[in-house]
């Protein structure tokens, strides 16, 4: 080396001797050279010499372009991506560079995809080495300490996977090809509304419906693209308004409904504000860690939609989608209904039992016209002949026939969707508008809805500083003319006569009375639905709109701070239009008027309008900073924290119009005037339906996590959040709520392996995670007190509502989850495997839960709900992807499966009677949460066939005790939901073709089907149920039938015993033919086929397909003819519809 | 630059939480009204419940005042039946209004008791009606407690009050708070003291419109009644004295109109000077209650009281009472003038004051005979002053929640004890003096639910 240097000195020496004036400053320009003509040129240029050992790689491609730039900043700039550094020295008047070769490097590259788009779903792997990172959102990788001669695999679910040398380079962009028809993914990155996750690091659970599943079911509601699709997705509880919760019950009598985030905040707006088709994925976080990250609001797991923002680098496109779906018209004949005749049959006897002797006079029952018949033949103002004249044109006909013709048809629903993104070096974006026109099955309703969303992010310059602004807004109006029903329970009802005029039925009032009231009332007092029908105007509509901001800010290398904001605001409004000429007007006109014959009334004849106007508002905003430093010896830290304030606003008011479209202008009533009413001769006040609501609810939260990733193999991770809000608790120390999470997971098999014949072995990797979420309920900690009316004194009183609760607290959820992550039978053409998913067993306790509690009686305090109650639950998640061919014909199984049992562990209240569970009113410890009790069933007496139950365990038909007595015998059935529940989801794919099915089973549950209610049929208030006629009628039935004969008295309690029994109860276990799908995607270039033709297409892809929802059952555990999901009295099951479409891409 | 934008970032942070109080005390639903003023705790304290048919009631059931008509007997419920019979077995498992209602308006004062001194920026006015709202919560809350005290708690007993079981003393407006039996002592001390408070704070004149509201002779009525109770004859004179110092008015039975069906207004009646009435057990006012023959029989043909308080009862076979000074068919629990010139009639006998015991007997009694047939009394023997002086008691008191507490203390002396009894349904029921079941059995729910010892019985 020594020798060397010195021999080059001479050589420089006398080169210079040449060159009489030597450059002092170099200008070079040279794009696309080799270290080694560097060199060469520099030597040439006179007194700069480079010293380099022989294991230099002088080969290396390299670029130069300087003017007049030194020596060293020229070699410097040279050297850049390569592994060599320099040292610098002069020597005799000559400036002398020694190169010395690193052994590693720490590489940082990109990867995109042949279209310029960046890829942030790929892999890099280093061969032969267990190291392995993911690309970021914008595609970019770093791998440090790389050996020189490494070589990368990159890989993805929708790229062809590709090998490619580092030579040595620092910096260096892989391009890799795109796969179409791609498989069932395996997701690398989840949203969780705060940061992205990275699947392969996760500790949390998660399960996430992507763009590509989201597709597949064509149906404007959220429910129609959730149901069966997520793994841990349960259905939902009555009072949950989205119909689905996340692993089963973690609450009584706050909201079950889980936590929606749009993008990046909370959204508490309808989902049917949220088009679809702006989505990119749909993520459901369902454990501690997972959920966690939204602290209190996260007790019924989190479902976060994410928007369509665009990419960088790519090319704009037009995408549109367009779909028409036909909806079967409703069969009402499912609804097991009394039959015309069976109910004439049940009226003749109860007149034969002179029930209606004390109503067939009275003004205000509205006594059925079979009633009116049968009791004229009985007091002989009919002949019998007559009589079952009229008798017979009754029973032959059905009003659901009625009902069918004029109020129900088969529905056409249209979608159109039109967006376009696309995205620059320093911008990207997305703009979309969609429109969807619902006419509804129901005759005269409608639903249209017009959405924009529009998503522009934009990084000037230089790539610290990103700005994103964002917004969404939905025009929705309905129309709601039509309930489907009429109020009137008798079944031959007749709502048209031969020429469709409408016709009157016997609704509030007596007929006979109304015929005559003509005469001594101001109005018609007639009810005819199809008039009602026709005259409704019932308007409903909303605006909803918010604009979100995001400014993100690399404030170093290692540190970047983000400031979120979004603004919300919306009206709905109601409004309801009473003509004139309809009932509601007629009826309060004439309840109302004074005097004798036609007189006076206060109410005057004309329109009522009632309207209801909401305003809503919100803000957020957010503050967080995010700590990633150098990672050392494979290890990477990960801190991240932030702050967030809301305040969400809602003010409203109802009004009732009088006088509307009058020509006088609004009256205005006397709200307080004690006015007497006809005919029932009783004293009100004319309704006033003012009503006023103000709302406000505030929230602040900080919130921090740390992850700390070890070698790719291990990764443990904390999270800590605490939340206030202005609901709970007084004392502002007890506001707080403190939410915390820990998990860690461990890759048991990383796949790649220094031996190649086991590169595509398994990956195994387990994960745990413990923590505790919150649940915030409406209820307020303050003394909260009501107006009541004067005291006997005539002064003001008020009375206490609801006690001040200084200890009341979140209601807090503890998830322990251990899951496992898998793949096997991987190879190069199926990267994540031929069977994969993730299984997660789950064990929760929710405590401090809010419930109805007994106190004792000295607290003076009645009525009471405490954080008293506690719910234990455990379950099985299960996705299971398998890719059974994937030859020409590629078949895939995906397996949804899901567990979710629970029970009460710590419930105070307990009521003194059976029905208090019953009902569904009180919980019992040791039962699930979804407990279906009913009434032991001791079948039916043989002598008269009435309902017969068990007291003190004696045979009884002592109803009252067997309902509310303390010894009455109660039967514990299970749960009314499903504990075990999933799907199965089968994919097809040859060529251009795709064909897809999807079945659902839900097991392990219980229904109170509905039956006979003879009270409700005497008052003329059900019409009746097809059990009748298999009702008890001699000794010996109660072999066969458990359906109690017709009662000789009537006797609400001997109903309510029967309807509440065990013998009603019934499994509900179904398997259901959810779907079915069939596409064909045209992507031109794609086949040999389209590149013989000459003319090219105006768009770069198209799928055209074809979807059928709601197919029906396949099989069911009831033999009763009944769909487990419309099992409640009046329900329809779901009507199936074809759906046809196309997706254009242009 | 990168550092300030952090460190603006992390004030930024620190400020809003700072702030965070004040904007998280916003109320969530402005409908929800949380009480913010004087007026507001006076509306609270102004509410029925804790003057209406609110005091226990059950003591009357167990008097025997009255009997029932033998055609209803076996038709009551199991709660009439065992409480008229001291069987009190029959109604312990149910959910005891008599119990649970006197402690709703021991909420409602606590409430008030707890919530004014929370308020702030009060003017002079305020401060007054602070007072009076304030006082008249201690003051319902002592008449509550009371009544409850002498209904489940054990009776004063000279010597062992401090050891005796009385009932649970709910002080503070937290329904969580449990607590249990205190003493019969504390109990009563207790009361006493937030009697003398209240009454240095309740507004000295008759609360003339509005007798819901207590008044400062209301509150020394009551001292004077506790202390009574308590056996203590001296202080109870002194309070009397200083009620009736304050106001005497007696109501001239001559001025009412006896043949209505409540010959008293049920707002207006001048001897009343606080107004509340017992929980409405239906015995009680029952048509076919009858007034005991023998008490309706001790009644002068020229005592008004005879057609004032009673009316023949339509079935013919007894008298209804109707002299309810609650002026509907409720027992009247409130404090009265009478009541007061009756205690310190007693006092003044106990203390050997024979003369100035007749004087208020005659005071009172002038205003219930007929106009000009009332004789002043001349009676001299202590025993005798004594028993004429507490047979004046119960024809004037009796119908009165008060009564139950008179029987309670009375048999303990022998002198003045009685032993009850009763035929219900052919069968014979006895309560001897002393007996335990002059205590009622504290309802199940409290006992289960708050873990306090029950009655023997």
């Amino acid at each position: 080396m020594q020798r060397r240097l010195l021999l080059s000195a001479i050589v420089f020496y006398l080169a210079c001797e040449a060159y009489a004036q030597p450059a002092t400053r170099i200008t070079l320009h040279l794009p696309r050279t080799t270290l080694e003509r560097f060199i060469d040129t520099i030597q040439k240029m006179g007194r700069f010499k480079f010293n380099y050992p022989e294991n230099v790689n002088l080969y290396r491609e390299i670029s130069i372009w300087v003017d007049s730039a030194t020596f060293r900043e020229t070699a410097q700039l040279a050297l850049k991506d390569l592994s060599i550094t320099a040292g610098f020295f002069t020597f005799e008047g000559n400036e002398v560079a020694v190169l010395t070769p690193i052994p590693v490097l720490d590489l940082k590259g990109r990867v995109l995809d042949d279209r310029g788009q960046s890829v942030d779903d790929a892999e890099v792997h280093v061969k032969n080495a267990q190291v392995f990172t993911a690309t970021d959102r914008h595609g970019f990788f770093r791998i440090n300490h790389l050996p020189d001669s490494a070589i990368l695999e990159v890989s993805g679910p929708n790229i062809v996977p590709l090998e490619q040398g580092a030579w040595g380079r620092k910096t260096f962009v892989i391009i890799v090809k795109r796969r179409f028809n791609s498989l069932p993914g395996f997701t690398l990155a989840y949203n969780d509304g705060y940061q992205r996750i990275k699947a392969v690091s996760a500790t949390g659970s998660y399960s996430m419906e992507d763009q590509a599943d989201l597709d597949r079911v064509v149906g404007r509601n959220l429910a129609d693209h959730l149901n069966g699709q997520l793994s841990g997705l349960t259905p939902g509880s009555p009072g949950n308004s989205l119909g689905f919760g996340i692993r089963g019950h973690n609450t009584l009598l706050s909201s079950g409904t889980p936590l929606l985030v749009w993008d990046n905040f909370a959204y508490a707006g309808r989902t049917d504000d949220v088009n679809i088709y702006d989505l990119q994925s749909i993520t459901a976080l369902k454990d501690a860690v997972a959920a966690g990250v939204w602290g209190a609001y996260s007790g019924n797991g989190v479902i976060v939609f994410t928007s369509r923002e665009g990419r960088y680098n790519q090319k704009p496109s037009i995408t549109l989608t367009m779909n028409t779906t036909i909806t079967e018209k409703p069969n009402l004949f499912y609804q097991p209904r009394m039959s015309s005749s069976s109910y004439i049959a049940a009226d003749s006897i109860l007149v034969r039992h002179d029930y209606y002797n004390d109503h067939i006079h009275d003004p205000v029952f509205a006594i059925n016209p079979a009633v009116d018949v049968l009791w004229k033949e009985q007091n002989g103002l009919l002949t019998a002949a007559d009589a079952n004249t009229q008798l017979l044109g009754m029973a032959h006909h059905n009003i659901l026939s009625d009902l069918s013709r004029y109020y129900y048809r088969a529905a056409v629903n249209q979608q159109v969707h039109l967006s376009t993104e696309g995205g620059g070096a320093d911008s990207k974006y997305y703009l979309s508008i969609g429109y969807d026109r619902d006419p509804t099955a129901l005759v005269r309703n409608r639903y249209q809805r017009v959405t924009l969303h529009e998503a522009y992010t934009v990084r000037p310059g230089s790539s610290n500083l990103e700005i994103s602004l964002s917004g969404n807004l939905a025009v929705v109006n309905t129309r709601d003319n039509n309930e489907g029903n009429v109020p009137v329970a008798y079944p031959f009802a007749s709502l048209a006569g031969p020429s469709g005029q409408p016709l009157p039925v016997s609704y509030m009032y007596n007929p006979a009375f109304v015929d005559t009231a003509q005469n001594s009332y101001p109005l018609d007092w007639h009810y005819r639905p199809l008039q009602e029908l026709a005259l409704a105007d019932i308007r409903r509509g909303r605006v909803d709109g918010h604009l979100q901001a995001l400014v993100k800010y690399q404030l170093r290398k290692d540190l970047s701070a983000e400031a979120l904001g979004r603004w919300m605001k919306g009206h709905s409004y109601l409004s309801n239009l009473y003509n004139k000429s309809g009932f509601f007007v007629r009826n309060l006109v004439n309840t109302y008027s004074q005097g004798p014959a036609g007189g006076f009334s206060p109410i005057p004849d004309s329109d009522i309008l009632m309207t209801a106007d909401t305003n809503y508002t919100a803000y957020n905003l957010r503050g967080q900073l995010h700590f990633h430093p150098a990672t050392k010896g494979g290890n990477q830290w990960n801190l991240f924290a932030g702050a967030e304030i809301d305040d969400a606003g809602a003010a409203g008011e109802t009004r009732l119009i009088y006088g509307h479209n009058n020509a006088v202008g609004n009256t205005p009533m006397d709200p307080q005037h004690l006015y007497p009413t006809r005919p029932d001769g009783g004293e009100a006040k004319i309704p006033t339906d003012d009503e006023f609501l103000n709302l406000i609810n505030r929230s602040i939260s900080v919130y921090s996590n740390v992850s700390y990733n070890w070698h790719q193999s291990y990764t443990f991770y904390s999270a800590f959040r605490m939340d206030a809000s202005n609901v709970a608790g007084v004392p502002n120390s007890e506001r707080w709520g403190p939410f915390w999470s820990v998990g860690a997971s461990h890759n048991l098999l990383t796949g790649s392996d220094r031996d190649s014949t086991k590169r595509w072995g398994p990956l195994l990797k387990v994960r745990a995670s413990f923590g505790c979420n919150g649940n915030t309920s409406n209820r307020t900690a303050y003394l909260v007190t009501q107006p009541l009316v004067d005291n006997a004194y005539n002064v003001r009183q008020i009375g206490i509502l609801s006690p001040p609760d200084p200890s009341l607290g979140w209601e807090k959820t503890y998830i322990f989850n251990a899951g496992l992550d898998f793949a096997f039978f991987r190879d190069s053409a199926s990267r994540h495997g031929r069977i994969f998913g993730s299984l997660d067993l789950y064990q929760r306790w929710s405590v401090n839960l809010l419930s109805n509690d007994s106190l004792t009686p000295s607290a003076g305090v009645t009525f009471y709900q405490g954080n008293t109650a506690a719910i234990t639950g455990n379950g099985i998640d299960l996705s299971l992807t398998s890719i059974n061919t994937l030859q020409k014909l590629k078949w895939t199984s995906t397996l949804v499966f899901s567990v979710s049992r629970d029970w009460i562990s710590r419930y105070r209240f307990q009521p003194v009677s059976p029905s208090g569970y019953v009902s569904g009113e009180y919980l019992q410890r040791g039962k699930p949460s979804t407990a279906l009790f009913s009434y032991q069933w001791a079948g039916l007496d043989p002598l008269d066939g009435s309902p017969r139950g068990y007291f003190r365990g004696q045979v009884s038909k002592d109803y009252p005790s067997l309902m509310s007595g303390p010894g009455a015998g109660l039967s514990y059935n299970g749960s009314w939901q499903p504990v075990v529940f999933g799907s199965v989801l089968n994919t097809f794919c040859l060529g251009r073709f795709s064909l897809s099915a999807r079945v659902l089973f839900k097991t392990g549950y219980y229904f109170r089907r509905p039956s006979i209610d003879y009270n409700a049929l005497g008052m003329g208030i059900s019409p009746g149920h097809r059990d009748y006629d298999r009702r008890w009628q001699a000794p010996g039935d109660e072999q066969w039938t458990s359906v109690p004969s017709f009662p000789v008295t009537m006797d609400p309690n001997r109903d309510l015993f029967y309807l509440n029994s065990s013998a009603l109860v019934t499994r509900a276990d179904q398997l259901r033919w959810q779907d079915c799908s069939f596409s064909y995607e045209w992507t031109p270039g794609m086949s040999a086929f389209a590149k013989k033709k000459a003319a090219p297409l105006p768009f770069k892809k198209a799928v055209f397909y074809i979807y059928v929802n709601n197919i029906g059952l396949l099989w069911k555990a009831n033999r009763y003819g009944i769909d487990p999901d419309a099992a409640g009295d009046g329900d329809l099951p779901a009507a199936r519809a074809y759906s046809m479409g196309a997706r254009i891409t242009f | 630059m990168k550092y300030i934008t952090s460190l603006v970032f992390c004030c930024l942070t620190v400020l809003s939480l700072l702030s965070c109080r004040k904007y998280l005390d916003k109320q969530p639903d402005a409908s929800l009204q949380v009480p913010g003023s004087v007026a507001d705790y006076r509306a609270i304290l102004d509410q029925d419940v804790n003057t209406a048919q609110c005091t226990p009631g059950l003591g009357p059931m167990g008097t025997t005042d009255y009997w029932v008509d033998p055609s209803v007997q076996s038709g009551l419920s199991a709660l009439s039946l065992g409480a008229s019979t001291w069987q009190p077995d029959l109604y312990q498992g149910n959910t005891l209004s008599s119990w649970s209602n006197p402690y709703t308006a021991i909420y409602n004062c606590n409430v008030v008791l707890d919530g004014l001194p929370q308020l702030t920026g009060l003017d002079n006015a305020d401060k007054t009606e602070y007072n009076a709202v304030y006082g008249g919560a201690l003051f319902i809350r002592a008449l509550q407690l009371f009544y409850l005290e002498e209904t489940f708690g054990q009776p004063w007993r000279p010597g062992t009050a401090a050891v005796d079981a009385g009932i649970p003393l709910r002080l503070s407006a937290d329904p969580l708070k449990t607590t249990p039996r205190s003493s019969v002592q504390a109990v009563f001390g207790q009361i006493a003291a937030d009697l003398s408070h209240a009454a240095g704070l309740l507004p000295v004149a008759v609360q003339v419109s509005n007798r819901n509201r207590p008044c400062r002779s209301a509150a020394y009525g009551l001292l004077a009644r506790i202390w009574l109770t308590q056996q203590d004859y001296l202080q109870a004179k002194r309070y009397a004295d200083s009620s009736l110092l304050l106001y005497d008015s007696l109501v001239d039975y001559n001025t009412i109109d006896s043949t209505t069906a409540h010959p008293f207004p049920t707002a207006g009646n001048a001897e009343v000077l606080f107004q509340c009435s017992a929980f409405n057990y239906p015995l009680q006012y029952a048509k076919t209650t009858m007034v005991d023959t023998t008490l309706f029989n001790s009644y002068a043909p020229d005592d008004l009281r005879k057609v004032v308080f009673f009316q023949r009862a339509s079935s013919g076979s007894g008298m209804n009472f109707k002299g309810d000074y609650t002026g509907l068919f409720y027992l009247f629990s409130g404090i009265a003038v009478d009541d007061i010139y009756l205690i310190r009639a007693e006092c003044k006998v106990r203390s050997g004051d024979i003369a100035g015991a007749m004087s208020d007997l005659d005071t009172l009694l002038a205003r219930r005979w007929r106009k000009g047939t009332f004789r002043p009394l001349t009676v001299l023997d202590p025993v005798e002053a004594l028993q004429l002086v507490l047979t004046e008691r119960r024809k004037e008191t009796l119908f009165r929640e008060g009564r139950w507490s008179d029987l309670r203390r009375l048999n303990q002396n022998p002198a003045t004890a009685d032993t009850l009894s009763r035929v219900m349904q052919g069968v014979p029921y006895t309560l001897k003096p002393g007996d335990v079941h002059y205590t009622w059995l504290i309802p199940m729910q409290e006992i289960t639910l708050g873990g306090i010892t029950q009655n023997p019985g």
